[in-house]
């Protein structure tokens, strides 16, 4: 990168910088705050010289609600005037200086900006890619890091079918590097319920003789629509290919509303708008009063049965969030009608309006497209810490309106509870005890490359403790929260740390030193916050990661009867190779079985080239896996007929420095299928 | 009630003590009372106006303070020294209000903002028509003093302007507020009552007299809000006053011209 050319050399940058700031190969994350190790004055002014040089563009200067002497910047990087996916940072200042810095910067992107490909050449290169139709904006040039390293890409979006998709594709050759879905979910199947019977509130307008769902008391406008089950014409607004018209808002003749996914989507989403004002002093989404749409109803319950599964999964049983979808192309969310009992089985799953924390949540996303941006690409544990702030912040709202309790319109650690009929049944998940619902409590359980919401209770679990305390099911450790008397302090925490704190690359170990960071910043050193916090991340084994792990989940693992590789029974699972803070290539890597009598069982593995074909779940298939970065698998495994038993993997991969480390993950016990 | 009561028993006791009455020989009267009202009132009323989907509360306390009245009384004899006749007071002032209000909060149910302050300038007004049976006593011969007990049936007819909302400023978020300004109604309500009073007056000129009064009325006025508050205020209320008496004489016979016989 130029700034480390600048320098003189690439030593002394890294002599200047710390050893975790810039260093040779790959991202690196910045992590300097008055109190770290890192010499923050030293950071502070080669951020400068990186902004002079416009290695560094300012990209939002967000307000700080909580404390307004407070500057933050947020400055996005730049490699030869191409900006650099995943590669921006955050600095706060004080009046008496820099307080800290956060980032994820690339310092040897070594890439050729010409692009081969013109814009126009590269939006049709963008709709085959994916067999879609690319929208209508131009592409922007980005350089694309990946774990094969630096791409020159062209980033844009297309429609494919329901969805609308963020597409790379190489900037020479028009071929596709990399795609994920804008639409931010949180499909989950479960069951759920509708309105209540509850009274509520409802901020309208008044239009020619109706009444409209259009916010006009709070500063903001919250409009809500009633796609009135048109599916077709839900994608073309989502998809902006039409714009939404006055007729599209839900409305009422007489300002009595009798539909209640109208009434919970509209009025939770102007609770959402009070809570972010009180709680954080923030105006709104994106603290500039963003609009917030909200589309309802957009199948009807009447089609069900012809719909698609992927539509069932996405617009019946799900709600989500696109930040580029809707009016203007600044975000709207969709709620989903619901699933009647007898679809999936002996439970309902209500109008997703009707859980304010499921509203909450997706509108927390909003937030995040307008701070953080952790859109959960290329790094995925930012798609986890995406999914974890809605819901930290989802159910911080319920906790803010609705009393303590496990019935319906009242507040627990249960996401989407409310939606699941009968009531109590179940929900989306715990952020008070993840495994309820299967997901991790711990980072050793992570899976990366897989669901983001899997992942995410790894945090959101760790927001948990900081308020209520208590014990790590995994790691054992104990956490002495703030009390839920406090329970505003480590929600203001958190929350500053993604709105003001966090770059879009960041990962679970830079999250905990921003909202360790946040909780100085708000309460001081030493601070039952800080130290809540402090001990919260510790319990979920979320630390700065310096060292290269490997990790096999499940442990212990389900047989099922399926096949794999001709034999039964077979069990699914999930590697894992996560890079520490050195670049690492796989030179070989090998499998071992034991059948249950613990005999074993004929190995196998491969070398690189044959890691690089199996290891390609998180990204492009390679046997590089870049600093601070993950490979998985996802793979089936049999023990030659035996049903039970167990397996364990190792690698040997070597670093920049040439030394070879041998990584050998835990004996998983494979139990019988049932 | 007392007061004029221990008022009225005196004059009854005056009127007793002469063994024998001086007869009232005018053929009526007609008097204007200059009046203070020397009693203030106080009453209450709550408004529930809706406001933003729910019933807001609003209590105020009025105050009518003491003011001038007029009257104009006139009657005739009907029987040795009862005269009936009918009397028209009329009373106005304006009122001051306190106002303490609970105002719903715009989004969410249950949770007023509690606003305070004072409306003034609420106009007040009595018309009362009295039904008058009175007892005229000059207490000597020369008719030079008179003392006049009356008293009947009363007909209030009310006005009031009673707080039926309250405006207030208020800004998002819209969790407090401030008062701004009272939304006043004026209603109106006829009702019955009673009074009592008495007269003392001394001849100053053939046909007119001078002197005080005191008398007192009461009527119980329940006044609705056009949201279904009530305001129950009591009107009436003891009032002094110069009273200026115009006298209708007894007609004199005309003589009789002389019988003139044919001679």
């Amino acid at each position: 990168m130029s700034l480390l050319i600048r320098c003189g050399t690439l030593s002394a940058c890294l002599a200047c910088l710390g050893a975790t700031a810039f260093a040779q190969g790959g991202p690196r994350t910045l992590s300097a705050t008055r109190e770290g190790p890192s010499d923050l004055r030293a950071v502070d002014l080669q951020i400068d010289q990186m902004i002079r040089s416009r290695d560094l563009r300012l990209s939002d200067t967000p307000q700080d609600g909580l404390l307004p002497s407070r500057r933050h910047e947020r400055l996005d990087q730049y490699h030869r005037g191409v900006r650099i996916v995943g590669g921006d940072l955050t600095r706060q200042t004080a009046p008496d200086g820099t307080v800290s810095v956060f980032g994820v910067l690339h310092p040897a992107v070594g890439l050729n900006t010409e692009a081969a490909l013109s814009p126009d050449a590269a939006r049709s290169a963008i709709g085959r890619a994916v067999d879609g139709q690319a929208t209508g904006d131009l592409p922007e040039l980005v350089v694309l890091p990946l774990s094969d390293g630096y791409h020159l890409a062209y980033r844009g979006q297309a429609i494919t079918g329901i969805e609308l998709v963020n597409v790379f594709v190489d900037a020479n050759t028009g071929a596709l590097l990399q795609q994920f879905s804008e639409f931010q979910t949180d499909g989950i199947v479960g069951k759920g319920t509708g309105t209540f019977g509850d009274d509520k509130k409802i901020s309208v307008k008044a239009v020619s003789g109706t009444f409209v769902a259009d916010d006009g008391l709070r500063p903001a406008a919250i409009t809500t629509y009633d796609m009135k089950g048109n599916l077709t014409r839900t994608l073309q607004v989502l998809n902006r290919l039409t714009n939404v018209t006055a007729a599209d808002i839900a409305a009422d003749a007489d300002n009595v509303w009798t539909d209640p996914g109208v009434v919970d989507a509209h009025v939770y989403a102007g609770w959402y708008y009070d809570f972010l004002f009180k709680r954080f002093g923030r105006h709104g989404l994106d603290d500039r009063n963003l609009r917030i749409a909200i589309l309802t109803h957009p199948v009807r319950l009447a089609d069900l049965p012809t719909a698609s599964p992927e539509v069932v999964g996405m617009y019946y049983d799900n709600a989500f969030f696109c930040g580029t979808c809707g009016p203007d192309g600044r975000g709207a969310i969709t709620l989903g009608e619901g699933v009647p009992r007898g679809y999936f089985g002996s439970f309902e799953v209500k109008n997703f309006a009707a859980a304010l924390d499921v509203v909450a949540h997706e509108l927390t996303h909003g937030v995040t497209a307008n701070s953080a941006r952790l859109n959960g690409f290329p790094y995925s544990e930012a798609g986890a810490l995406n999914e974890a702030f809605s819901d930290m912040i989802g159910l911080a709202t319920t906790f803010s309106y609705e009393p303590l309790g496990n019935a319906v319109l009242q507040a627990n650690y249960t996401v989407g509870k409310d939606l699941i009929v009968p009531i109590g049944a179940g929900g989306f998940r715990s952020i008070s005890n993840p495994g309820l619902f299967g997901d991790p409590n711990h980072y050793t359980q992570r899976i990366v490359g897989f669901d983001p919401h899997y992942n995410s209770t790894i945090a959101s679990h760790a927001f948990y403790l900081a308020i209520e305390g208590g014990t790590n099911r995994t790691s054992g450790q104990t956490v002495q929260g703030v009390g839920a008397a406090n329970r505003d302090q480590i929600e203001k925490a958190f929350f500053r740390a993604l709105t003001v704190l966090m770059p879009s690359g960041a990962t679970f170990a830079l999250t905990r030193a921003a909202t360790i960071q946040a909780a100085k910043d708000l309460y001081g050193t030493g601070s039952s916050a800080e130290r809540a916090i402090t001990q919260a991340w510790d319990a979920v084994g979320v630390q700065t990661r310096t060292a290269a792990t490997v990790a096999l989940n499940p442990n212990p693992a389900s047989g099922l009867s399926a096949l794999c590789g001709g034999v039964r029974p077979s069990w699914s699972m999930g590697i894992t190779f996560s890079a520490g803070d050195a670049n690492l290539r796989v030179i070989n890597w090998r499998g071992d079985y034991y059948d249950g009598d613990g005999r074993q069982l004929t190995p196998d593995g491969g070398d690189g080239a044959n890691f690089a074909a199996s290891f390609g779940s998180c990204g492009p298939r390679s046997d590089r896996i870049l600093a601070q970065t993950d490979a998985c698998a996802a793979i089936c495994v049999n023990l030659e007929g035996a049903t039970r038993g167990s397996t364990q993997f190792s690698f040997s991969a070597v670093d920049d420095s040439g030394r070879t480390i041998t990584l050998t993950t835990p004996r998983v016990t494979l139990l019988a299928p049932r | 009630m007392t007061r004029f009561l221990a008022g009225a028993s005196i004059v009854l006791a005056a009127s007793t003590a002469g063994a024998q009455p001086v007869r009232w020989t005018d053929r009526g009267y007609v008097i204007v009372d200059g009046a203070a009202r020397i009693t203030s009132a106080s009453f209450a009323g709550v408004a529930r106006p809706v406001t933003f989907v729910e019933p807001a509360e609003v209590e105020t306390s009025y105050r009518v303070r003491q003011a001038p009245a007029v009257d104009v009384a006139a009657g005739v004899r009907v029987w040795r020294n009862l005269a009936v006749g009918a009397d028209i007071s009329f009373f106005t002032r304006g009122t001051t209000a306190a106002v303490d209000a609970k105002v719903p909060h715009p989004f969410v149910f249950g949770r007023p903002r509690s606003v305070s302050g004072a409306a003034s300038g609420l106009d007040h007004t009595e018309t009362t028509v009295n039904i008058q049976a009175r007892w005229v006593m000059p207490p000597t011969r020369t008719r030079r003093w008179q003392i006049d007990l009356f008293g009947g049936p009363s007909l209030f007819v009310v006005g009031q302007d009673v707080v039926r909302d309250v405006t207030i400023a208020e800004t998002y978020p819209y969790d407090t507020a401030t008062f701004a300004s009272a939304t006043l109604d004026h209603r109106s309500r006829t009702h019955a009552g009673f009074h009592v009073g008495t007269d003392v007056t001394r001849l100053v000129a053939r046909r007119v007299a001078l002197g005080v009064s005191v008398s007192a009325s009461h009527a119980r006025v329940d006044l609705t809000t056009a949201d279904g508050g009530s305001v129950s205020l009591n009107a009436g209320g003891v009032q002094v006053g110069l009273a200026l008496r115009f006298v209708i004489p007894r007609k004199v016979p005309a003589a009789r011209p002389p019988i003139r016989r044919r001679p």
